[in-house]
């Protein structure tokens, strides 16, 4: 067991060093290895990538959450709400509807919704990076917008997630309310936590900084936390959010972040590749691309649109923000994430999968040729004279 | 001018400036500590024509030549010129290895009633500036001394810190 697990790790970082020039975010790399070697994971593997790949979860919640601090998510609120609600809604209802036409059951489109929502923060902040626009006027709308797409996409896991485990419990609405009450208190009593004992958080850092124990604090109080986020039926995901919160409030990010940082990287690495291993494509190979084919063309333009008229509203010209648009499309570690928390029952799982896969792919290739893609539409749709 | 000052989450902050000419010019400091300058010459939606990447140490370099502490040009400014033309003018000074002034507080040299120029900022070790330095500052060897006063008081100004004591 631990010869194949040295030996998984070891091809993913061959693959992972050698595509490094290609500009392509690991991640994309990690579900392909997934995807083609799943065949060769035997059982006893499984347990070890199972547990990895938990870890990797949580620390990717946990290292999201520590950059929200409760004064940029207000400045973010005042300044995006309008382009993330027009997200939310374009995104989340074009996946919904898709899923209807298909028909799936509603609680499966409901899903399909929330994965097909959120668009990829990992890879766009990566290609951002990579292709030198930093700068540009458009960067600081997606970047809002991922912003406000982690927040709500967060709290959607946390109730999908109790939706997933109660699924064949009593009346919806009833269960329901019962999940948003308690996600709400978690979420109060976070930010409660964050800005009481913000400080006296701050200062026990700042004692045990240089001790070897630091990432026992740290590592620690996540798993204490998301830990005890899971035994109330909702993802532990959002647990590790939480605790992300309340550390980002001690101010002491730098510390944090680079006890937990290497083991975060590898465990995330796991996480995807283990995603990537089960993606099983059974039987009706067929039925499934006739369920992709219609669900990545209505959610890729939705993105495009949403995006497109997320930006005009802040105030952009046409080119800029068909950049947007066209830069948002790739989906990612949310919607694996979303995935995973769809119970199997629902039938999803392989189609998620695929799309997510195909989403990934094309989201990067449209990232990347935005700016053609985007006079290109101007030229052909924009057809108004006034020159932006 | 115009400077606005944008947080970019994920990335850093961004700092960008226009110019009066109409080009824009950004300064994003990565949360990484790299620091990324970019040209946008109409200011408008294309992508950057320049990008320059500078380490820690290169932006410094850099900043503390834009910062002028090395040369500093003759400004067009109306005041400054004024100023230039009653006779006042701005001088380094290097204090050497044998400098009387070595070791000595600009107090003791009373260089203020001695010569008549005013000490406005030392510059130390070739990057450290030190802005209107108090009187018990004490002056070292291979100091630069900024000064400023007319022909006549800089003069004795190098004079003083030049000449061995007992002339």
């Amino acid at each position: 067991m631990i010869l194949d697990f040295g030996i998984i790790l070891s091809v993913l970082f061959i693959s992972a060093y050698l595509v490094r020039r290609l500009r392509v975010p690991s991640i994309l790399i990690y579900i392909i290895l997934g995807l083609s070697l799943g065949a060769f994971v035997n059982r006893r593997s499984e347990d070890i990538l199972n547990i990895f790949s938990e870890v990797g979860l949580i620390l990717l919640f946990f290292f999201l959450g520590l950059e929200f601090s409760i004064e940029r998510i207000l400045s973010v609120a005042r300044r995006i709400w309008a382009a993330g609600i027009i997200d939310l809604i374009i995104s989340f209802g074009l996946g919904f509807s898709t899923g209807y036409f298909l028909h799936f059951n509603v609680i499966a489109c409901i899903f399909l919704g929330a994965i097909t929502y959120a668009s990829s923060s990992a890879i766009i902040l990566k290609l951002l990076v990579d292709l030198k626009r930093s700068a540009n006027i458009e960067t600081e709308i997606i970047l809002g917008i991922l912003i406000f797409e982690d927040i709500a996409a967060s709290v959607l896991l946390a109730i999908l997630s109790g939706v997933g485990e109660s699924a064949t419990g009593g009346p919806v609405i009833f269960t329901s309310l019962f999940i948003l009450a308690k996600i709400a208190f978690l979420l109060g009593a976070s930010l409660l936590i964050a800005s009481a004992f913000g400080s006296n958080l701050r200062n026990i850092i700042d004692r045990i900084s240089g001790e070897e124990f630091l990432s026992l604090f740290v590592i620690g109080s996540v798993f204490l936390f998301s830990g005890f986020v899971k035994s109330l039926g909702i993802s532990e995901a959002f647990g590790a959010f939480l605790v992300g919160l309340i550390f980002a409030e001690s101010g002491r990010l730098e510390p944090v972040e680079r006890i937990a940082l290497p083991l975060k990287d590898m465990a995330v690495a796991i996480f995807f590749f283990s995603f990537g291993v089960s993606i099983e494509i059974t039987s009706d190979f067929n039925k499934l691309i006739v369920a992709l084919i219609p669900l990545f063309l209505v959610t890729s333009l939705g993105k495009i649109i949403s995006g497109y008229l997320g930006a005009r509203l802040s105030g952009l010209g046409s080119i800029s923000s068909l950049r947007v648009g066209y830069s948002m499309v790739a989906r990612g570690e949310f919607s694996i994430v979303l995935a995973y928390a769809a119970p199997g029952g629902l039938g999803i799982h392989a189609l998620s999968g695929l799309y997510i896969l195909l989403l990934t792919f094309v989201g990067i290739l449209s990232m990347i040729y935005a700016p053609n893609l985007a006079r290109g539409t101007r030229m052909v749709f924009i057809k108004r004279g006034s020159n932006a | 001018m115009k400077l606005r000052e944008v947080d970019l989450p994920g990335i850093g902050k961004k700092f960008t400036l226009h110019t009066g000419k109409g080009i824009a010019i950004s300064l994003v400091v990565h949360n990484t500590g790299k620091r990324e300058i970019y040209l946008f010459p109409r200011g408008g939606e294309e992508d950057a024509s320049c990008v320059i990447e500078l380490s820690d140490e290169e932006a410094r370099q850099l900043g503390t030549l834009l910062m002028g502490a090395f040369f500093t040009p003759v400004v067009v400014d109306e005041d400054k010129i004024n100023l230039l033309l009653k006779g006042l003018i701005i001088e380094w000074i290097e204090l050497s290895k044998n400098s009387p002034a070595a070791g000595k507080t600009i107090k003791e040299l009373d260089i203020r009633a001695k010569t008549g120029a005013s000490v406005i900022a030392i510059l130390r070790n070739e990057k450290d500036i030190i802005p209107s330095p108090s009187p018990e500052e004490v002056l070292k060897a291979g100091d630069t001394l900024i000064a400023v006063g007319t022909r006549e008081q800089i003069s004795s100004l190098i004079e003083l810190v030049a000449t061995r004591p007992g002339r």
